[in-house]
């Protein structure tokens, strides 16, 4: 049961991701057009905060004994889902005509809108391989089946929203419904409380000698 | 348990703000918009997400990428108008719908009024008006035709839906065109023919030799020239590329050498090939040689790939409104370019008798001017471009204070009204604030909800804005191609040098677009470089 949460938590939070990525084209295609500009601009502010994610995900894992903060990493990143029907086009808009049709301009909208919420989902993964940690012998199998299953999430993250959602819904309808998905998901981590297995040794060992 | 707590919290809070707070992707309520404007339906596709709006009092029905306007057509005359004057003029027969007229898609859940749009071909947006010199400019075809353009049987393919302006625009002046639009976005083309009735019954309707009078296909347009089999299939007498993305870029890969080699491929010997391209020619009002931003090396790149495509002829008309004077559009810095381009020569002195018909060119003979004119009232502040009120039609003004407009002087220079006449009252509160009355008045008096912006105080300037859609569409046509005419400053000489000139990077010295590249598959950035 335990484990099965974690991969649902991974799968999750992997789809809404790259969802926003896919949805990010629609908050900046209106005012920045949809050049390869806006796609470099988006893509390479999802991979950098990724990497920002990993970092801190990884040390935060390293302190944490429970899945209490991987709980408010989702919650957060759900509400900037929620929040982004209100700003996101409001604030790609209100950029000054200088910065709109600047060529770096997209890359300025890109990381405001997209850094905090994909940099919070990003830190997951390192958090999640932590808790799905159980035994050193398997190490590789269950951090490789893990990043599997996330990334299984990212597909159809794209493919879904691309062949979908975009065509069903509106873009706010979609971007609501993700957070209201990451919001409930983060609350139930905030409510059921899941254990690391591996605990930080209390002091280092040498000493003890 | 409080952080528990605390967590409710926030997702609830953030939920509730994203519900009640949601912006859309389409405003109707831009400043100095028509006040009337409705959304006659709202869809989103895999591409775009896209609006048919409609203003009766500024006399369009616009279809709206983001929000964004990429074409329209006057809702007067509408269709119904045309085919009653179609019933005594021959000329306009074969736009009478015999046999009846389509059965339309059902507004969307935005449009609230009684009526429902009808449009007819006058269109609304100035660049399509230029489509009839794809036909008129190729002698070969109309002499076949007995020199009367009207009966060429052109078979046309257009690249790019839009609206459907543009169709309408070729529909009407050339009863025996075939067209093909090809359009990657099957979502545009259904919302297309679901609410413009002409169109739809056009694509339901076959020419005498059993040809259908326009036919779509769902596909990326590249592709679909690419397959294109000459051996099996008709060619072209026309290729109209005007293919855009929601950022008013042209996508890179139907900007390309090969491309336009393709596009050769599928056109008959005179064939011509018509291409909208938003450029400039990058002179800047400070000195005659600087350049400004990139747009101008998209206009030269298109200009330079068509004639290393082969086809060498090319002019350009630079899409000119009335109240330009023909050397403004040197210094602009976007606008519309037709790029006409053939491997026949096209300039005037090689083809005198094609050239005779485009002067003759009258557009839309069967409508008479002062039939379609719109007027409309808005309120502005002097040194303030950020405020202004939405437009409303003059009469709910005039009915009232019917001295307004007559003591009201022209303004001959107000580049703000290209298309018409602007009247004003200049920082003048008091005429501002009878007008504001004269508005509130009216929605007081049960007719509607107030205008938006017209509650706001601080106007000091009354504008009316009086434009007659026909004389505005013959006037841009006469002007963009006297422009035109001019080969020794917008032929593809003047513009990017001999077609001898084989750097790829830039144009030979005293070109006027110095750094014009050549757009290849290896090198196509066009969608960089348009913005």
């Amino acid at each position: 049961m335990r484990i099965f949460t974690l991969y649902l938590t991974s799968i999750i939070c992997g789809f809404c991701m790259m969802a926003l990525e896919i949805l990010g084209g629609r908050l900046l295609q209106p005012v920045f057009g949809s050049s390869i500009d806006v796609w470099a601009a988006i893509i390479s502010v999802f991979i950098l905060s990724l990497s920002i994610g990993y970092v801190l995900g990884g040390r935060i894992a390293d302190r944490s004994r429970s899945n209490m903060p991987l709980a408010w990493m989702i919650l957060i990143a759900g509400a900037f889902y929620c929040m982004m029907c209100w700003y996101g086009l409001r604030f790609s808009n209100s950029l000054g005509e200088q910065i709109q049709t600047a060529r770096w301009g997209v890359l300025l909208g890109a990381l405001v809108l997209f850094l905090p919420p994909s940099l919070l989902l990003g830190s997951v993964s390192p958090m999640l391989v932590k808790l799905v940690f159980t035994n050193a012998a398997h190490v590789g199998r269950t951090t490789g089946t893990l990043y599997a299953i996330g990334s299984l999430g990212n597909v159809l993250g794209i493919l879904v929203t691309d062949y979908l959602l975009l065509e069903h819904f509106e873009l706010t309808t979609n971007l609501l419904a993700m957070g209201a998905i990451l919001g409930a998901l983060g609350l139930f981590h905030l409510f059921t409380r899941i254990e690391a297995s591996i605990v930080a040794p209390a002091e280092p060992l040498v000493a003890a000698t | 348990m409080t952080w528990r707590l605390l967590g409710v919290v926030i997702v609830l809070a953030a939920l509730l703000v994203g519900f009640t707070k949601r912006d859309t992707q389409y405003r109707l309520d831009a400043k100095r918009s028509a006040f009337d404007q409705a959304a006659l339906d709202h869809r989103d596709s895999a591409y775009t997400s896209m609006t048919w709006v409609a203003s009766r009092s500024e006399n369009y029905f616009q279809l709206r990428f983001f929000d964004k306007v990429e074409g329209g057509i006057c809702l007067s005359p509408s269709w119904e108008d045309l085919a009653a004057l179609g019933a005594k003029e021959p000329s306009l027969a074969h736009l009478v719908p015999t046999g009846g007229r389509p059965t339309m898609a059902k507004p969307g859940a935005s449009w609230s009024d009684s009526w429902l749009p009808d449009p007819g071909t006058l269109s609304n947006s100035p660049y399509v008006r230029l489509f009839p010199l794809s036909i008129l400019l190729n002698d070969k075809l109309v002499s076949a035709a007995g020199g009367d353009p009207r009966a060429a049987k052109a078979k046309v393919l257009v690249v790019g839906l839009g609206s459907g302006a543009g169709i309408a625009v070729l529909a009407h002046h050339f009863p025996q065109v075939a067209i093909t639009v090809v359009d990657i976005d099957r979502k545009v083309i259904d919302m297309v023919r679901d609410h413009f009735p002409l169109i739809r019954w056009l694509s339901e309707q076959t020419l005498a030799d059993g040809t259908p009078r326009l036919r779509f296909e769902a596909r990326d347009a590249r592709q679909f020239i690419h397959f294109y089999d000459v051996g099996n299939k008709p060619r072209f007498d026309v290729v109209i590329l005007d293919a855009y993305t929601a950022g008013s870029t042209i996508p890179s890969h139907l900007m390309t050498t090969e491309f336009f080699a393709d596009c050769a491929r599928v056109l008959d010997q005179d064939g011509i090939v018509l291409a909208n391209v938003i450029g400039c020619y990058g002179v800047t009002r400070e000195s005659s040689r600087e350049v400004t931003g990139p747009k101008h090396r998209v206009l030269g790149g298109a200009i330079r790939s068509f004639r290393a495509a082969g086809l060498t002829s090319v002019l350009n008309f630079p899409v000119i409104r009335p109240r330009e004077t023909p050397s403004t559009f040197l210094t602009d810095e976007g606008r519309n370019n037709i790029v006409v381009s053939s491997r026949t020569a096209l300039e005037p002195a090689a083809n005198k008798a094609a050239w005779e018909r485009v002067r003759r060119f009258v557009p839309w003979p069967e409508l008479q001017i002062g039939h379609h004119v719109t007027r409309q009232y808005y309120l502005s502040k002097s040194h303030d471009d950020e405020f202004s009120t939405t437009m409303v039609d003059a009469k709910i003004i005039d009915d009232q204070c019917p001295a307004l407009a007559k003591s009201m002087k022209p303004n001959p220079n107000d580049k703000d009204a290209l298309q018409g006449i602007t009247y004003s009252f200049d920082e003048d509160a008091g005429a501002a604030e009878e007008a504001r009355r004269a508005v509130l008045q009216w929605a007081a008096t049960g007719h509607a909800k107030v205008p938006k912006h017209w509650d706001e105080e601080g106007a000091d300037t009354v504008v009316l804005v009086e434009t007659d859609w026909l004389k505005y569409a013959r006037d841009t046509v006469r002007c963009s191609i006297a422009a035109g005419a001019d080969i020794d400053r917008n032929g593809g000489d003047a513009l990017v040098g001999s077609p001898d000139w084989k750097d790829p990077t830039r144009a030979p010295d005293g070109a006027m677009i110095g750094d014009a590249p050549i757009f290849t598959d290896q090198r196509p950035n066009a969608d960089i470089l348009n913005r």
